[in-house]
């Protein structure tokens, strides 16, 4: 059931209570479960978190807290799949989920008691009524149980008529309030009643398809934790802020429509406006503040070279094509038409004279027509404090990603998902600043290799998606986020250079060994360049297209898009998602 | 006679060596190193009996310095025999501070069975000791000395511990890698043996 | 733990290292049946006029002015002279001349003639005290000080850089969490270290579990 009260519905119930809060591994989920646990040392509520990776971590996490905890939190994870039946809870124990993720399971969705889904109702899309999925069999089947007996009883009576009019008689007294009919009759309402439900399971059938065709992303969990702090009157500038950076991740990975963000950022605004006029200390230069402004979506260029931040991010490499030389020179006249010297684009952007810096938004926003690249501007926040941070959220979430990338055989994931929390409190800036760093050199990878593909030509066609295969295991690409931000890149470039008219309406799957040992392989699938609404069909179709070449996938994450399969098993299936795509 | 015996004090002097090296943990304890010094010192001793006693027959002063150099020989190596046993003694008792009434089976290999002795009576002294502060109430001396600055503290697990429960009955299942929001009193220990890593 | 002073003591070990330094001595009178003392001799007693080296130990237990050694003042403290008085103390690499020069000095005043050895050492030291609370302020442990210093200034070193964290942690008000206890964290790090050559040792456990993220969560 949905809960849209969370003051008084979910947070007062837990308070004085312990709680396992399970947390996904992506940056919107860790931003949720720092403002929660924030939330939580107010009112010293006990509590663990628990991070995972997928539907077996949660599985595993749940059995091994299962004793012990009676409330139980879902952040981002958990929505979308039947929770009491994955997990087989005792009678007692309560879930709380907060997922972006939708669609949402309609068994979570209608639960009565023990399921509970942070979110309000009216927001979400075409859940199914309970009438039109739920069979209310209670009644049917009775009477035609009632009915079957009486016919049993009747075709036994064919034996005997004496004993069998005798019983039917007898069964049509025992239940008098019942019409009589002939057996004849009976027989022809049992079978409309078996045709109209057979009928209503076709159409539950093609309302469930429908519902979980397409899997998209709902609100932000950061966003609606950081509401019900605010309700509690508990935000503040800190809790605000990985708000922010909550958000800025679905805008930046694409899960998301940018007019869904706008939205929220109108709200987000007034809380900034709210909370900066609330502390009293705005003339010390170092307190921390948030400012609203219009920014460019150009890789962490506060950090790095305006020239090679403009090179490896994806948007402007593309319309740009700055892969090849005549890219650069496009590149070079642009540079020259904003005056901005090529030595100082060279330059660290801290670097860069004081004149250059400020007048370098301005004049990328004028030339942004020109030079086809008008969608480079957008509305953003920033968070300066101390006399030399000043960080935008994007900064944030491109230094978090890459520190949730950075597993080494010393580092498990789990101290990546440890460290990246770090990472967003203010104290440890050294965290973020190597998260930074780190984000540079995946981008650069990245680069680098959709150039080595797309000079190579290796993306390649089915006529209904393109495909791209990575040989062998790459330390960045190995993983999740990264490959999924390669293949973007790699999709929007090819539909930049070729000429085939349906490129921009096909998708793109790519692949990436994971485990040479093991053999299993990362498969990622990205929307069509056309396509604005990130809504995307390949849970589905992955899952169906597995069926068909009888593959084994795994089906792990959260992301559908994102699955994992048997090396051996790849051409069977890229097979089999051929002809269910056309 | 002449030539074999060296230089005496140098087998005493590498025990103390050793431990110097090893700095705060405790290496084996030397025992042909010590029994050897000992002989030393027995030898040493005898000779000098027997030629003091001929000094004192036979008036003759020219073997003095000899003499005199034994002597210093002697009270050298038992210089540094005792040393070695005292910076053993103070290291056991840090390990009583550190680590608890349990030494780690690695530790414990290093000692030999006076030395047990020793730790276990040194123990038994300090927690009676212990016990008996504040009106017969108790207070654990060895935990953490700094004045607390909150009632619960977020720690980190660093290494897996199983369950531990808490005061009022709640269990907790500490796994490597997850992150808890716990009492501070019930766990200190835990945050000093390691287990668990407080956060700011 | 927190006992700093610095006083030599029977059972210190310290004490015990510079005692065992060699001195070199003149021999001046007959020595009966002590010719094992000396390395190279042939005969069973010293010959007078012969110098070797003797442990300090010894020559501590004998008269200042006794007939039986001279006692050579060993060249160093006549190298630091002439840097004292010239003025360069702080860039001598005393660790290197001796890593116990002070205490070995101090033993050796007695012995010199010429009153020299007591005002060196303690003008060296004077001289290098403010080079020592320079570098243990600004510490960011770089161990090259181990060759410049000798061993009662690389206490006066540690025990600075020691004060210099504290003081720092309590300015940032981010000391004040619970710590692990020290031997506990050694014996963790041994023990990991252990762990990990074994790991080495035996190569194929690598690639599995823990490098690759889906068998761990």
């Amino acid at each position: 059931m949905f809960i849209q009260d969370l003051k008084n519905d979910f947070y007062r119930q837990l308070i004085s209570k312990r709680i396992l809060i399970i947390v996904n591994y992506d940056v919107d989920a860790i931003c949720a479960s720092k403002i929660l646990q924030s939330l939580f040392k107010y009112d010293h509520m006990l509590y663990t978190v628990v991070p995972i990776m997928g539907v077996t971590g949660l599985r595993r996490a749940y059995n091994e807290h299962q004793g012990d905890v009676k409330y139980v939190l879902l952040v981002n994870c958990g929505g979308c799949v039947d929770i009491v039946e994955l997990l087989q809870p005792t009678e007692d124990v309560t879930f709380y989920i907060c997922d972006s993720h939708r669609p949402l399971d309609v068994c979570n969705v209608y639960s009565d008691r023990q399921v509970c889904i942070l979110g309000d109702p009216a927001l979400e899309e075409n859940i199914p009524a309970f009438e039109s999925i739920f069979y209310d069999s209670d009644g049917e089947d009775e009477d035609d149980d009632d009915n079957e007996e009486e016919d049993e009883a009747g075709a036994d009576s064919g034996a005997g008529e004496s004993d069998g009019e005798g019983d039917g008689e007898s069964g049509e007294r025992e239940q008098p309030a019942r019409r009589k009919l002939s057996r004849l009759e009976r027989h022809e309402q049992r079978v409309l009643r078996q045709r109209a439900r057979r009928q209503w399971e076709l159409e539950r059938d093609r309302i469930m398809f429908d519902y979980t065709q397409f899997s998209y992303y709902g609100r932000s969990s950061a966003l609606q934790i950081f509401e019900l702090a605010w309700k509690l009157s508990k935000d503040n500038m800190d809790l605000l802020w990985w708000a922010i950076v909550g958000i800025s991740e679905q805008l930046l990975l694409g899960k998301i429509e940018s007019g869904a963000y706008t939205l929220e950022l109108e709200h987000i605004q007034s809380h900034v406006s709210r909370l900066t006029n609330k502390t009293n200390d705005q003339n010390t230069m170092s307190a921390s503040k948030i400012n609203f402004e219009n920014d460019l979506h150009l890789v962490l260029y506060r950090h790095w070279t305006v020239t090679e931040s403009m090179r490896y991010s994806r948007y402007s490499a593309c319309q740009l094509k700055l892969w090849t030389l005549r890219g650069e020179k496009r590149l070079h006249e642009l540079l020259v038409e904003m005056g901005l010297p090529l030595v100082h684009a060279r330059q660290t952007y801290s670097a860069m004279d004081l004149v250059l810096r400020k007048e370098f938004y301005t004049m990328v926003e004028q030339l942004a027509e020109k030079y086809s690249i008008p969608d480079i501007v957008y509305g953003t926040f920033t968070l300066s404090f101390g006399y030399r941070s000043r960080y935008a959220a994007a900064d944030y979430v491109y230094a978090l990603l890459a520190i949730l990338q950075s597993i080494k055989k010393h580092k498990t994931p789990e101290d990546c998902f440890m460290e990246a929390s770090d990472a967003l409190t203010r104290q440890h800036k050294q965290l973020l600043n190597a998260g930074i760093d780190n984000a540079k050199l995946l981008h650069a990878a990245i680069f680098r290799q959709v150039q080595s593909c797309l000079e190579a030509h290796q993306v390649h066609s089915t006529g209904s998606f393109f495909y791209y295969v990575l040989q062998e295991e790459h330390a960045f690409f190995s993983y999740p986020y990264a490959l999924a931000l390669l293949a973007k890149f790699v999709l929007h470039g090819h539909v930049a250079t070729t000429r085939a008219r349906q490129a921009p309406d096909l998708p793109l799957i790519a692949t990436c060994p994971l485990d040479a040992a093991q053999g299993m392989c990362l498969l990622v699938g990205i929307a069509p360049v056309r396509e604005d609404s990130p809504k995307n069909f390949f849970g589905k179709a992955f899952d169906q297209a597995a069926q068909k070449s009888k593959t084994s996938l795994l089906q792990d994450f959260f992301e559908p898009s994102i699955v994992q399969l048997r090396q051996s098993d790849l051409t069977r299936f890229l097979d089999a998602l051929t002809v269910l795509l056309t | 006679m002449s030539r074999s015996n060296k230089m005496f004090g140098d087998k005493a002097f590498d025990l103390l060596k050793d431990l110097k090296r090893s700095a705060q943990t405790i290496p084996a304890f030397d025992d042909d190193g010590v029994r050897q010094v000992l002989e030393e010192i027995k030898a040493i001793f005898e000779e000098n009996v027997a030629q003091a006693s001929s000094y004192n027959s036979s008036g003759d002063r020219s073997l003095w310095p000899l003499l005199n150099y034994r002597h210093a020989a002697l009270q050298r190596n038992k210089r540094c025999l005792l040393a070695y046993l005292y910076e053993r003694m103070q290291r056991i008792k840090a390990l009583r501070w550190e680590f608890g009434p349990i030494i780690p089976g690695d530790i414990k290999q290093a000692l030999c069975e006076p030395e047990v002795q020793f730790f276990n009576n040194y123990s038994k002294s300090l927690a009676a000791y212990m016990r008996s502060v504040g009106d017969g109430q108790g207070i654990d001396l060895t935990g953490n000395l700094r004045p607390p600055k909150s009632l619960y503290i977020e720690v980190r697990c660093v290494e897996d511990y199983g369950k531990f429960e808490l005061d009022d009955g709640e269990v907790v299942h500490l796994k490597k890698n997850s992150q808890h929001y716990l009492p501070r009193a019930q766990v200190e220990t835990l945050v000093r043996q390691g287990i668990l890593q407080h956060i700011a | 733990m927190l006992a700093m002073n610095y006083f030599p003591n029977y059972y210190s070990i310290e004490d015990i290292f510079v005692t065992q330094e060699k001195v070199e001595c003149k021999v001046n009178t007959r020595l009966q049946r002590m010719g094992f003392l000396d390395a190279g001799a042939e005969t069973e007693h010293l010959e007078p006029g012969r110098n070797i080296n003797l442990p300090l130990w010894y020559i501590k237990e004998l008269k200042v002015n006794n007939a039986y050694f001279t006692i050579a003042v060993p060249d160093i403290y006549k190298n630091v002279h002439k840097a004292v008085c010239e003025a360069e103390t702080t860039h001598i690499e005393l660790g290197r001349l001796h890593p116990y020069f002070y205490e070995f000095g101090r033993y050796l005043t007695p012995y010199d003639r010429n009153h020299v050895i007591g005002r060196i050492i303690f003008e060296t030291l004077r001289q290098r005290v403010r080079h020592l609370l320079d570098i243990s302020k600004n510490d960011v442990g770089s161990s090259k000080p181990e060759h410049r210093l000798d061993s009662i200034e690389s206490r006066l070193h540690e025990a600075g850089v020691r004060t210099n964290t504290l003081y720092l942690n309590w300015l940032q008000m981010s000391g004040n969490n619970i710590r692990i206890s020290q031997l506990v964290e050694e014996h963790q790090k041994k023990r990991k270290r252990a762990e990990r050559s074994d790991d080495e040792g035996g190569g194929d456990d690598d690639g599995s579990p823990n490098g690759k993220k889906r068998s761990t969560m």
